[in-house]
């Protein structure tokens, strides 16, 4: 029953992000359409549980997210998961210290890695003839915008839960790989 | 083997087994029974976000304003020495429409879809309709609107949805003809989806400012005669072998909410 009710908590998180991501992309306004909630959610929920789900919710999200796009299949499917991995080992690893600045530092991180892996896809895909073009000074400013709006957006929804939830006041992370 | 080069191989491995499954087929019923359940909230969220965003504009000065009330000014005495060529173009204009008879006589149908989206990704200006490959819809279909103003081509089918390349997108491009005197050709191609242009005009060639742009018919699945855009500006270099105008499309490609995809028959 437990396990159910887990699995079913699991999915609707996916049909959550999903649609908080796509709903925002539709109804603010440009730059702010720009935002990646889900990579701004997945990071928080990995600081707040500490688990290495969020790779398999960020390979499931991108999965519905990739039925809606116009990028061959696989492009976002491939980066976002690989991104989200790659954020997950640096957190895991690196990072000594759970708080807003650490939380904007991991988001930083985390796109930089998704929006490289997304660009040298879409390369390998024009190289191998799939893509026409690769619309380069348009991708740069929303990945530009994404970032920098995603990054403070963390930070803030990161300073404001640590002022309401004991388990986001800034704390030690014990696997760190610098100990201050 | 070291854990983290395990964990990372094996992910790419069941990723690249969903990309593998998606191209197969195998992952149809899984995707249908998102689509099932997001296609109508899509479609709500969609519309809704249209309706919000063309909400009155808002000022945050008085100097603002004013620069808004002068252009305003502007405008009303520009539309009445454009009230007088109205009637001229009134004539153009039944000639025009008597071309998008186009449809019957080629022996094509239309089909109507809505829109229930818009794409997410930087790659490229499109829309989501929910129409697909079981209603008959195949890739370089040309999407309509109106009377005839073509909105874009079909760049992705799915079983129950498709994806339309707005004419903006800029890897977006028709064969098209100017209603000049010379029935000029070129390519109409879009510029990151800020601008649309025709490009390869014969530099001989006459185009006059409000010349309307219109498909060739040379592509396979677009018929001739349908309505693109109206020339703006036009560029033209003296050691260039070709000309170029910028185009003004017909529609406000933002805010599409039902189109018509052509059919050719079989």
């Amino acid at each position: 029953m437990r396990i159910t009710g887990k699995i079913i908590l699991f999915f609707l998180s996916l049909f959550f992000l999903s649609a908080i991501h796509i709903g925002a992309s539709y109804f603010l306004p440009f730059p702010w359409s720009k935002i990646n909630l889900i990579f701004l959610l997945l990071v928080i929920i990995m600081m707040w549980r500490d688990t290495s789900l969020i790779v398999w919710v960020a390979f499931f999200t991108h999965l519905i997210i990739e039925l809606y796009s116009a990028t061959p299949f696989g492009v976002q499917l491939f980066s976002s998961t690989i991104g989200m991995l790659f954020t997950f080992w640096i957190y895991k690893n690196l990072f000594n210290n759970r708080s807003w600045y650490s939380a904007m530092a991991i988001t930083a991180f985390s796109l930089t890695v998704y929006r490289l892996l997304y660009t040298a896809s879409l390369i390998l895909l024009k190289f191998l003839g799939i893509i026409v073009s690769i619309p380069w000074k348009n991708a740069a400013e929303t990945f530009v915008w994404e970032i920098l709006l995603t990054v403070f957006g963390t930070g803030i929804t990161y300073f404001i839960l640590s002022k309401f939830f004991k388990s986001f006041k800034d704390s030690p992370i014990e696997h760190g790989l610098f100990k201050v | 083997m070291n854990s983290k080069v395990k964990t990372f191989l094996s992910i790419t491995t069941v990723i690249f087994i969903f990309i593998c499954f998606h191209y197969i087929g195998w992952l149809l019923p899984f995707e249908n029974f998102f689509y099932k359940f997001i296609t109508p909230g899509s479609q709500i969220i969609h519309s809704l976000s249209i309706k919000i965003n063309d909400q009155e504009e808002n000022f945050e000065s008085i100097d603002d304003l004013k620069t808004a009330y002068q252009k305003t000014k502007k405008e009303i005495i520009k539309m009445q020495v454009e009230q007088i060529q109205i009637s001229l173009l009134e004539q153009e204009n039944k000639e025009l429409k008597k071309q998008l008879n186009f449809l019957k006589e080629k022996g094509y149908y239309y089909i109507g879809a809505n829109v229930i989206g818009k794409n997410i990704d930087p790659l490229g200006n499109t829309i989501i309709l929910n129409r697909g490959s079981s209603d008959g819809v195949k890739l370089n279909n040309a999407v309509i609107i109106d009377e005839g103003i073509i909105v874009g081509k079909i760049a992705k089918v799915e079983k129950n949805l498709s994806v339309v390349r707005l004419i903006n997108d800029n890897q977006s491009k028709i064969i098209a003809a100017i209603t000049n005197q010379d029935k000029s050709s070129g390519l109409v191609e879009g510029g990151y989806g800020i601008s649309v242009y025709m490009n390869f005009i014969p530099q001989n060639e006459t185009i006059v400012i409000g010349d309307m742009i219109i498909t060739s018919g040379l592509e396979e699945n677009i018929p001739k005669g349908l309505l693109i855009g109206r020339v703006e500006a036009v560029e033209k270099e003296a050691f260039q072998p070709f000309q170029k105008a910028i185009i003004s499309p017909l529609v406000n490609l933002e805010k599409i909410t039902i189109v018509s995809i052509i059919i050719p028959k079989e």
